[in-house]
């Protein structure tokens, strides 16, 4: 697959281009750029990070939103910054083939290769409901990241069960950390996820082996860390009590806040208001006129109903405002026991002198003014 | 102003415990050097929100509350003519002296902007609205008429020296005894003055002081608590120094002042509690500085209930004791008001840095010294023995120890 800018390695005449590629994929997702040169040498050397992509109970939805990245584009991407040595949507080959494929890269990169599950993992009745080459999902699951170097899950069936999960969840659908206890799994919610986040987590993992700051749920806290609302554009409408109040009123087509509608962003962690997807613009549903659904949330999406409102949980102040009350002064433990040391010091020295001449007084003569 | 009795302790200056009062003072002035050119953020822990840090609770409230004894031996051995405290006048106005002198080097060096202090001096420069500006006049004014009520002491030994000395302290010593009625008039007013406008700076400060200590009765409790820790303070230096230099005093002199001091401390709680039972505040007397508080109580009560007993206050050691409780009480006092029971809003949190502590230190180990030089060259403490008899006395005491 030939590709303008996939030709690396000292050959190439087109070093330069290859520079401006990694640049590129270290500056879309938040690294540094000279992290994009530290990648370039790597990859250079021969070290690109093997990927190994799972299918499981889900509906592409999440690969087909990387397929759409252009900064880098997806050839650039499975070509030259990783190397993707396993992946069903986009694998040429099929059957025993693409089963040996696996089993190959695997033994290749074993413990050093990132496991990327897409989809949830059923685990009613042993697992039956999703099978690939006589095995379980939950078999493969286990085999693959058990030996994996690092695990990220993408999209919300794989973080915590997303669609496939909903009431009554038939197949025991799951997600990945549950299934994997005990591993650090990377989980990277959204319906589907934002690509350059799974970007931005591969490619700092390639370049640093390092995984980024994780909250509580395995959230990259640099995408996680705040929810929509704070970061929302429409956030100013909402401040100034402008809400759109049905599909196509006055409000709703002058772009005015969605909350009335339903819109979940108060209680979405996401950066989906920072990071357009795909580099469009408004490509996400309060962009182009619809309430978010939390589809990164457990507790929202597919459970609580599209139009119903949700609690502001965090009823921040415009960003211009000063913090109503932010930590100033320091104590230094060193200080304190030197004030300690001389209060105690003179207290005793007070005490001790004044019971020495108390005890003392009696022997002595009497004394003349 | 008969002061027969005073004489020079004399002896060697450079003593071990004068080297290392001096040593100590002298790592401050390091301090202060840098914080003089590098501002105060660098060595102090200040902010905004407690702008005044220690510096102002001990090194002037509390320093001039413990030189507050000049005040009150002023009003003791001459309003009320009380002669026989003569023999503690002029340790006490010494000791005044020094402590309004350290008071105010302190707040040179806190100043924001030290370099414009000049300004404090030029009435056309001056703000009239200002609580700090009478203060800080006072302060200086009063100062000046204290280190006027140790010239006497200077001159006097001069007097005896040949030469041109000799002239002039003959000739200015009988003009200082004719001024001195004016003098000491000052040295009334001006303390009842500053003593007082300390509690009322914070006055301005409903909102920020606990409602414990807030209360417009804030002038008249500085002024009773420096009164009482005043003599406590002079009930303490005068043990000290007989500790130190084995001279002689008569216990009594010091017992009947704790009386005194016993009367202001009841005032003072009197006072505090019956202001707050009728404002209804004593309902806050809750959490830490609800405990801070009762201490304060503790502080002002069990020494001056004490020393209501004879035998008790008679007895050298025991009033040593009282008098540094008392003195205890009332730099907690200040100390609550100026930094315990203010809180100048959320998420302020204050400590002195280490290099403010050793500049606190440095200050006063500074006074000790000059206190210890001065008492050794001019006639300043009564009942100082002569060398020999002094020896024995020292002897004596060491080996009661």
């Amino acid at each position: 697959m030939p590709h303008p800018t996939s030709v690396a390695g000292p050959s190439s005449p087109s070093r330069r281009d290859f520079l401006k590629i990694c640049t590129t994929a270290a500056a879309a997702v938040g690294l540094p750029a000279w992290a994009g040169e530290a990648m370039a040498e790597d990859i250079a050397k021969g070290k690109k990070p093997s990927v190994i992509w799972l299918h499981f109970q889900e509906c592409t939805g999440c690969t087909e939103s990387l397929l759409r990245t252009s900064h880098p584009d997806v050839a650039a991407l499975i070509l030259d910054l990783i190397s993707l040595d396993y992946h069903e949507t986009l694998l040429a080959a099929a059957g025993v083939q693409a089963e040996d494929a696996l089993a190959k890269a695997m033994a290749e990169n074993d413990g050093k290769y990132v496991c990327v599950i897409e989809g949830a993992i059923p685990v009613r009745e042993g697992g039956r409901y999703c099978m690939i080459g006589g095995r379980t999902a939950l078999e493969i699951a286990r085999t693959v990241a058990g030996r994996a170097g690092a695990i990220v899950a993408i999209g919300s069936c794989a973080s915590w069960g997303g669609v496939p999960s909903a009431a009554p969840n038939p197949t025991g659908a799951t997600g990945a950390p549950e299934v994997l206890e005990g591993r650090t799994v990377v989980t990277l919610p959204g319906c589907p996820a934002n690509p350059y986040n799974l970007l931005g987590t591969v490619l700092q993992f390639a370049t640093f082996g390092t995984l980024p700051a994780l909250d509580g749920k395995g959230r990259p806290k640099f995408a996680y860390g705040r929810v929509i609302h704070e970061d929302c554009p429409r956030r100013p409408h909402f401040d100034a009590g402008r809400f759109a109040k049905a599909f196509g009123d006055e409000g709703h087509r002058n772009g005015w806040c969605l909350y009335k509608l339903g819109c979940k962003g108060p209680q979405t962690h996401a950066n989906c208001s920072l990071l357009p997807f795909c580099e469009v613009p408004g490509a996400w549903p309060i962009g182009i006129g619809h309430p978010c659904v939390g589809c990164t949330e457990q507790e929202i999406a597919f459970r609580v109903p599209l139009h119903t409102t949700v609690e502001v949980q965090k009823p921040t102040g415009p960003m211009a405002y000063p913090g109503i009350a932010p930590e100033r002064g320091e104590v230094s433990a060193v200080s304190a026991g030197v004030a300690g040391l001389v209060v105690g010091g003179l207290a005793a020295a007070g005490y001790v002198s004044s019971r020495k001449l108390a005890h003392d007084e009696p022997k002595e003569p009497p004394r003349e003014g | 102003m008969a002061h027969a009795s005073v004489a020079p302790v004399g002896g060697p200056l450079l003593t071990r415990g004068t080297k290392l009062a001096l040593f100590i003072a002298a790592v401050a002035s390091v301090l202060v050097s840098v914080r003089l050119f590098t501002g105060l953020g660098p060595i102090t822990a200040l902010n905004d929100g407690f702008a005044w840090g220690i510096w102002k609770p001990l090194n002037v409230v509390t320093f001039t509350g413990v030189g507050a004894g000049a005040l009150g031996l002023a009003l003791v051995a001459h309003v009320a003519n009380r002669g026989r405290h003569h023999p503690l006048v002029r340790s006490a106005v010494l000791t005044g002296a020094i402590a309004y002198t350290l008071a105010g080097i302190s707040v040179l060096v806190d100043l924001g902007r030290w370099w414009s202090v000049w300004e404090l001096v030029v009435p056309t420069r001056w703000n009239v609205r200002s609580v700090l500006l009478e203060v800080a006049l006072c302060v200086i004014a009063y100062c000046a008429v204290l280190w006027l009520e140790v010239l006497p002491a200077l001159l006097e030994r001069w007097r005896d020296a040949p030469g041109a000395r000799g002239r002039l302290a003959a000739r200015v010593l009988p003009r200082m005894q004719r001024m001195f009625p004016f003098l000491l008039a000052l040295a009334i007013v001006l303390p009842f003055m500053h003593q007082s406008s300390l509690g009322a700076l914070f006055l301005f400060a409903p909102t920020k002081l606990h409602p414990l200590w807030y209360t417009g009765w804030l002038p008249a409790l500085f002024l009773l608590s420096c009164l009482s820790m005043g003599f406590g303070a002079v009930i303490v230096v005068d043990t000290l120094t007989h500790l130190a230099w084995g001279r002689r005093r008569d216990v009594r002199l010091c017992s009947s002042l704790a009386l005194v001091m016993a009367g202001l401390s009841f005032a003072f709680v009197a006072l505090r509690v019956g202001d707050l039972a009728t404002s209804g505040a004593l309902r806050h007397v809750t959490g830490w500085r609800g405990v801070l508080f009762l201490v304060e109580l503790g502080l002002f009560t069990y020494p001056a209930v004490r020393v209501l007993q004879r035998s008790y206050r008679e007895n050298a050691g025991l009033l040593f004791w009282a008098a540094q409780l008392a003195v205890a009480g009332g730099a907690l006092y200040r100390f609550d008001v100026y930094l315990g029971a203010f809180s100048p809003g959320l998420g302020w949190s204050y400590f002195p840095s280490l290099a403010e502590l050793v500049f606190s230190l440095g200050l006063a180990a500074a006074g000790v010294a000059l206190y210890v030089v001065a008492v050794k060259r001019l006639p300043i403490l009564s009942g100082v023995a002569e060398p020999a008899e002094r020896r024995q006395e020292a002897a004596r005491l060491r080996a009661h120890a």
